[in-house]
Order: structure tokens, then C-alpha cells, then sequence
């Protein structure tokens, strides 16, 4: 099967790639706000202000990059059925065309 | 039940025939499930982000003023209460929930990998010709779904605990005794301060358990996804070097 034979790649692949740049950022981001608290640690205004969104907001980075995982073990998943579905239709007339040669 | 063995090397997989008729399929319901749960775990982080927004404000509202004007105005306790109620209290195992939520997603999609891969194996063999067969359960199998589900009621109840915690924090910090140097000045408020740190100690652990258990299920269902890829190609080679040995 050539290049152009084959369906486009799902579009989940690229919005999985997207979410996992977002959620890496969004993870980086984090570090860097907590570095920045940790030069000012005795204001606490400033400190629990941020701990107050730090945290959720690493969790959103950390949501985002499963999801990215999700997205692109559905595309795994719709790149097995098609797979399959090429096996099935093609390996009987691939082992009768060469009843000779064993699949090892 | 008839069983076979497929050889491969030195290991060999158990097989069976294919049933006739099955019963419900655990693969059919996790195809139905895995984008509920994604959803449900996206929900909880997105709400457990705008709590931490709406927390964040009101501790710059609080911690702006000095201790004399907290002193003078017993009505902004409300806002400690609020910031201490949320953020050190139910918004950490609530998060926690949330990504055990997206992990259950995962293992559910998982699943729904080897529903596909058996099915798909099924009809390949029946395409040449062959008898179809499974690979008998493997011991990874059968360990993953309780082991999933036994994380996500872990987090269940770490939620129900972050919510214990909520309530004593905002009993405690509503009263304006709680907000000086000095601490709580009633037997109460002392008991609440023990449970909230007391609590707390073991709350978080318990949150990386759960979510420990789900990645445990994630791996022996990634065990099961070699296992039958393995199993299906012994298959392929048996069935086209003419030999069929599920009988």
C-alpha cells in the first residue's frame, strides 16, 4: 500500500500534539511562578495567592497531557482497526499467491 | 472448553476456541465508557481551576489587610474561611479525582485496544480459513479492573475527606478568635485544629495512592495489549504454515 492509498491520519493526532505542547507549558509555567514566589517567601499575600491557583493550574497542565495520551491512543486504536481490516482482506489471497513462503 | 497451545518460541499461550455466544464484554462497555470518563475528569480539573482563581482572590483580599483591621472587622473572616476551605482543604483530593477520572479513561481506552484486537484476530483467522481462537485470559487481566476501580474508590474517599477537612476548616476559621496570634480559645475550635492537621497528614498519601493503583492497572493492561499481540502473531505464522492446532 503506497502513501496515498492510505486514509489521512486521524485528527485527533494533531490536537493530541497540541495539548501536550499546552499542557508541558502550562506544567513549565507553574515552575516558574513557584521559583518566582520562593524569592519572596515572606510575603504572604503574594504567597498564598498564588498557591491558591499553583496548584490547580499544574493539574490542568498535567490533565491536558493525559488527555494528549487519550487522543492519541484513540488514534492508535482507529490505526489498529485499519490494520486489521487490511489483514483480513488481503492475507488469504497473500498466502494463497505464495503457498510457498511461510510468514517467519 | 477446548484449549490449545500456541508455541512461539519457548513460551506457549493458552488458548481456546472461540465461543459461540458471550455474555456482556467488558471491551463493549469500556467503549461506551472512556469518553464519559475523559469528560468527567476534564469537568472536575477545569472546576477545581476556577475554584483556585476564585480562592486566590479572596486570600489577596485577606492577607492585604493588617492585623489590626482584621481585628476591627469580624465580617472578612469570610474570606480566610473561603481561601482555607478550598485550597487546604477539598481542592487537592478534588484534583486528584479529577486526573484519577482521565486515568480511568486511559485504561478504559485500553481495554477498548484489546476488544479491537481480539475481535479483529477473530475475523482474521476466520478470513483464512482457520478456526478461530483466544488466548486464554491472562493472569493480567484479571488483576486490572479491580485494581482500577480500587483506585478510583480511593480517591472517592479521599474526596469524601478533603470535604471533612473543608467543613472544619470553615468552622474554624469563621470565628474571629482563630484569626490572631493566640489560636482558637474554645475546646471546639481546638478539636477542629486537630482534625484539620491531622487529617491532612495522611490525606495527600492517600491521594498518590489511588492514583498509584490506576497506573498499576494502566501497566498490566499494557502487560495484556503485548501478551495478545504476541498470541495473534504465533497465530498469523501457525495458520499460514498450513498448521491449525485449535482442535
Amino acid at each position: 500500500m503506497t502513501q496515498h492509498q492510505l486514509p489521512p491520519e486521524p485528527r485527533a493526532s494533531s490536537m493530541s500534539t497540541a495539548l501536550a505542547v499546552i499542557g508541558v507549558m502550562l506544567v513549565m509555567s507553574t515552575l516558574v511562578a513557584g521559583v518566582s514566589v520562593s524569592a519572596d517567601a515572606l510575603d504572604i499575600r503574594e504567597g498564598s495567592r498564588t498557591m491558591a491557583w499553583l496548584l490547580p493550574t499544574a493539574f490542568a497542565g498535567i490533565a491536558a497531557l493525559l488527555t494528549a495520551v487519550i487522543l492519541r491512543f484513540d488514534s492508535i486504536l482507529a490505526s489498529l482497526g485499519l490494520r486489521m481490516g487490511a489483514m483480513r482482506d488481503h492475507l488469504p489471497a497473500l498466502i494463497n499467491t505464495h503457498p510457498e513462503r511461510h510468514l517467519t | 472448553m477446548t484449549t490449545a497451545t500456541i508455541s512461539r518460541g519457548l513460551r506457549g499461550y493458552e488458548a481456546r476456541t472461540t465461543p459461540a455466544k458471550e455474555g456482556l464484554r467488558m471491551s463493549d462497555v469500556a467503549q461506551r465508557m472512556w469518553k464519559p470518563m475523559t469528560a468527567m475528569g476534564v469537568m472536575v480539573i477545569a472546576a477545581g481551576l476556577v475554584l483556585g482563581i476564585v480562592s486566590a482572590t479572596h486570600a489577596n483580599d485577606y492577607f492585604g489587610l493588617s492585623a489590626g483591621v482584621i481585628a476591627g472587622a469580624p465580617s472578612i473572616v469570610s474570606d480566610r474561611a473561603f481561601y482555607e476551605t478550598v485550597t487546604n482543604g477539598f481542592l487537592p483530593p478534588l484534583l486528584f479525582f479529577g486526573v484519577g477520572l482521565l486515568l480511568s479513561g486511559v485504561t478504559f481506552l485500553l481495554v477498548t485496544i484489546l476488544g479491537t484486537l481480539r475481535d479483529g484476530g477473530r475475523d482474521i483467522q476466520r478470513a483464512v480459513g482457520g478456526q478461530p481462537i483466544d488466548l486464554v485470559k491472562p493472569i493480567t487481566a484479571k488483576l486490572f479492573p479491580p485494581v482500577m476501580m480500587m483506585g478510583l474508590m480511593v480517591l472517592m474517599a479521599s474526596v469524601v475527606a478533603g470535604i471533612v477537612v473543608g467543613v472544619d476548616q470553615s468552622n474554624y476559621w469563621l470565628h474571629a478568635s482563630s484569626q490572631v496570634a493566640g489560636g482558637p480559645q474554645t475546646a471546639a475550635l481546638t478539636s477542629d485544629l486537630s482534625d484539620i492537621q491531622s487529617i491532612r497528614a495522611w490525606l495527600q498519601p492517600l491521594g498518590f495512592v489511588g492514583m498509584g493503583l490506576i497506573l498499576s492497572g494502566i501497566v498490566l493492561a499494557l502487560a495484556t495489549i503485548v501478551r495478545a499481540l504476541r498470541f495473534q502473531a504465533g497465530r498469523v505464522v501457525q495458520l499460514a504454515s498450513g498448521g491449525d492446532a485449535a482442535a
